[in-house]
This record gives C-alpha cells, structure tokens and sequence, in this order.
C-alpha cells in the first residue's frame, strides 16, 4: 500500500471513523513508515484548532425577527410553506397585514380568458423580447472575437470548441488542448472559466486568469513520461494554489520529495492529488503554492520557465 | 457533539403544522451554534446573522416538503451550508481582492490575547481554504458532525468526505503554520 493511498485515512485515525479493515490497514502501514507517522502528528492537532473557535463570544440573536415573521404567520393560521406562509428574502411575509400580493394568478386567469388571437399576439410579443434579449445583452458574435484572443496565445493545436456564454462576469471556453491563456478584463472582476482538455474531461474552474501555455512542447515534458503532458493550469480564486493538470500519472514523486531549486524564484511547488472526486490512477495533479517563501520545491529545476505566466 | 438521536416525530409533526412554541424552541435551540458556523464560514457578522435568518425561514417554507422523521440539526445545517456558499459566491462575483501577502496577526501579551489571536490566525487560515475544505473543517471538527452526517447533508459519498476532510486538513495545516512562522 502506497503513502498517497492511505494518507485521507489518518486524518479518522483517531475519531473513530474508519472501518475495522480501514483501521488495519492504517495500523499496519503506520507501523513500517516513518513519513506517514509524522503526517499523522502533524494533521493531528487540526481538530483542536478548529475547536478552538468554540471560545467565540458572538452570536446573532434572530428569534425576536424570525418570531415576528414565523408569528404573524401561525397568527393567520397557516402551516408552513403554504402560500400564505411563504415569506420571501426580504422577510414579508404573505398573508399578513402590509403584504402586497403577487398578480400573477390574476394575470394568468385574465390571459386565458383572452380570444386565441389576443393569446398569440401575447406570445409572439414575447418571443421578440427574448430575441431582442439576445441580441442586445448576449451579443453571440462577440464569441469570435474571444476565440481568436483565446487561439492566439494557445498551443498550436489547441482549438477552441465552443464558448458556453459570455457575460460581465463570466466567460465559458472550451478549449480542446492546451493550456493557458487569456486575461479577460471584466471591470476587475473574476472570470469564470471552463476548460474542455484532450480528453475532454470537463473542468470547472473559477479563475482569475487563466493562461495558456504558449506554442511548443510543454516546459515540464522533460520531466514526464513519454505519454504525460501538461493539460491544464488554473488559479482558482481565493485559493493561494495554482493547479497543473497532467495527462497522466505523475510520476515526480511524493509531496515532501523532488525539491529543486528554481533560479531566483522562491515560490514552492508542491505536489498533491488531483481533486479525490477526479483522481483516478491515470490522473494526478500538482499544487503549485505561490506564497512560500521558505522551501523551495520547484520540481522541474533550471530556470524560470517562459511560459511562467505569474512575473515576479 | 452532533447529535445522532433521530428527532422526536412529535417534534417534527409540530413545526409541520406551524406550532409557534415548536418553532420558537427550535430558534432558541439553535441560533446560537448556527450563527457561529455562518460567522465562520462567511467572516461577516452582519451576513452571518442574515444568513441565519434566511435558514430558519427557509426552513419554515419548506418543511411541509420533507416526510417522514427527519434529523432537524442536519437539515438546518445543510440549508445554512447551501446559503453560505451561494453568499460566498454572489459576493466573489461582485467584488475580488487580489490573494495577497500573510496578513500577520497582531500579538499581544496575555492568555485571552493569546487565545484570540489563535482563533484569528485559526480563522484567517479557513478564509484561505477553498469552499469545500472550509465547510467540511467546520461542520466535522467544529460542529461535531460525522463523515456519513456530512455526505448526507451535502449529497457527496462516504469515500468523497472522509478524503475531502483529510485534504482540508492538510491544507489547513500547512497554511496555519506558515500564518504562525509569519
């Protein structure tokens, strides 16, 4: 049994937890692997931590306002979750005095009493609203702009697929290979993007930027199995690590192994499962922290990559 | 601890049908923890205390749609934990702030100084934590929930949370004792 198979079993080591065979494999391994021992000391003092956060002296007190709402609704006699009791965001509740009731019952029955005729005109109307929606808000043919800027700076055999929506916000792209990227500059705002890899296993990101790697071979393919390469790199946001996605099995080494020092940058590098839900014995991934500043465990050594996208 | 005791039918029969006492017990009951949970999970007294407004009626509006006997804790849980995440979510989408430096956290002599500058520095290495590793730390290790509790409320597999919760500890770990060497 590998360190990496068993390491998410040490974490319920000492809750109780784990299976009786879960727990037999625990023991055995811990018995003949030092690393995994110290792994298990070092996560060990989590729970205290976070335990520790029972010392908070603040609470809201909600039960004079949710009594209110509840109450006036009990007062009116309806149960809960009929439409007399619903209350929306803002707290109104339906059902009692100073509640507006909505008009869309009404509007409703109105629209079908209406001749046919009158109903279609409705219809169409509305149907040329919608489009009008589209055109005016969505503007789809923006999309090849996109396509292009996302294209340029993406491997030469990276195309992009499709792009799912774009709005002030967020922007879906679906790119077919490769990596890397493009800044969109949405008012400061994050992009969410999507990345559609080789093979097409779908990944969901929210980024800040996400860059493509640019045109040539990967700068970690030295590094890899022949069949191994780079798919994806993402920051996600308000998540201090950069992932790397590879085609196949990582095969660099354990997290706390495979230090190297790259150049001037002290940023680490530190190796970590994909994410559980994605991991499969092909797939692996790599952690990249940006804010070490104290050991540096850039695997792939030698310079700062070109295609290091995050300057110094 | 969580609480594994299935809920007294009666009491759930009761909130059913909108007995202001049941629900006035269950407010009293509960406020407190949850408010905390939100508070850790948000980092934002006032949004805390909306979001748990928002859970105990949304659980109002919506409890004539469960059956049977259900775990009250758990349910409230899982509606303040969607609520969090969709806050977290809207409010990423309006305003981002760039990850920056360790923000040390100021020491000051003293137990009790001591005590909150640990719950900050505990605190501040959650805020860092992605979404998931966050709620998992505080539902598991600071509300007392079990694995097999926290794959039912967030409709995620036995396997999926016991590995989920040994990566957010582990990464906890590491971004908290780097916040204490800073």
């Amino acid at each position: 049994m590998k360190c990496r198979d068993i390491r998410w079993m040490l974490s319920l080591y000492d809750s109780g937890e784990l299976s009786p065979e879960e727990r037999e494999i625990a023991e055995t391994h811990l018995a003949s692997c030092e690393k995994c021992r110290q792994e298990l000391a070092r996560i060990s003092g989590v729970p205290a931590l976070i335990q520790s956060l029972h010392g908070d002296t603040w609470w809201a007190d909600v039960s004079s306002s949710v009594r209110e709402q509840i109450g006036a609704s009990v007062r009116e006699g309806a149960p809960p979750g009929t439409r007399q009791a619903r209350a929306d965001k803002k707290g109104v509740m339906t059902g009692v005095p100073g509640w507006r009731p909505t008009r869309i019952g009404s509007l409703a029955e109105a629209f079908l009493e209406r001749p046919v005729w009158q109903r279609a005109l409705v219809i169409v109307a509305a149907l040329f609203l919608i489009a009008l929606t589209i055109l005016v808000v969505i503007r789809p043919w923006q999309y090849g702009d996109i396509s292009q800027m996302v294209l340029a700076s993406a491997q030469n055999n990276a195309q992009v697929q499709s792009i799912l929506g774009e709005s002030e916000a967020e922007t879906d792209v679906l790119v077919s290979d490769g990596i890397a990227g493009v800044r969109f500059s949405t008012a400061d705002m994050i992009v969410s993007t999507m990345v559609n890899v080789e093979d097409l296993r779908v990944m969901s990101i929210h980024v800040q930027a996400l860059t493509f790697l640019p045109p040539g071979p990967s700068p970690l393919q030295p590094e890899l199995t022949e069949d191994e390469k780079v798919k994806a790199i993402a920051i996600a946001e308000g998540d201090p690590y950069v992932q790397i996605f590879l085609s196949h099995g990582l095969t660099l080494g354990e997290p706390t192994s495979s230090h190297h020092v790259l150049g001037a940058d002290t940023r680490r590098v530190a190796w970590l499962p994909l994410e559980e839900d994605m991991l499969t014995d092909d797939y692996r991934g790599v952690v990249v922290n940006l804010n070490d500043t104290e050991d540096v465990t850039i695997v792939w050594g030698g310079e700062l990559p070109g295609w290091w996208p995050f300057t110094q | 601890m969580a609480t594994l005791v299935m809920e007294k039918p009666q009491t759930t029969d009761l909130l059913r049908s909108g007995d202001g006492k049941a629900w006035e017990d269950l407010v009293l009951e509960y406020q407190r923890p949850l408010s905390r949970y939100l508070y850790n999970m948000v980092r934002d007294e006032e949004l805390a205390r909306d979001l748990t407004q928002d859970t105990f009626l949304e659980a109002y509006q919506t409890i004539s749609r469960t059956q049977g006997e259900i775990k009250l804790k758990s349910w409230l849980y899982r509606i303040a934990t969607n609520n969090a995440i969709d806050a977290l979510r809207r409010r990423k989408l309006v305003s981002w702030l760039p990850w920056t430096a360790e923000t040390p956290v100021p020491r000051a002599p003293g137990r009790l100084e001591d005590d909150i500058c640990r719950r900050e520095s505990v605190r501040d290495a959650l805020g860092k934590l992605p979404g998931k590793y966050r709620t998992i730390l505080l539902l598991h290790d600071y509300q007392g929930f079990k694995c097999y509790e926290i794959g039912e409320m967030l409709n995620i597999s036995l396997d999926t949370a016991k590995k989920r919760l040994a990566r957010g500890r582990g990464m906890f770990r590491d971004i908290y004792q780097r916040s204490e060497r800073g």
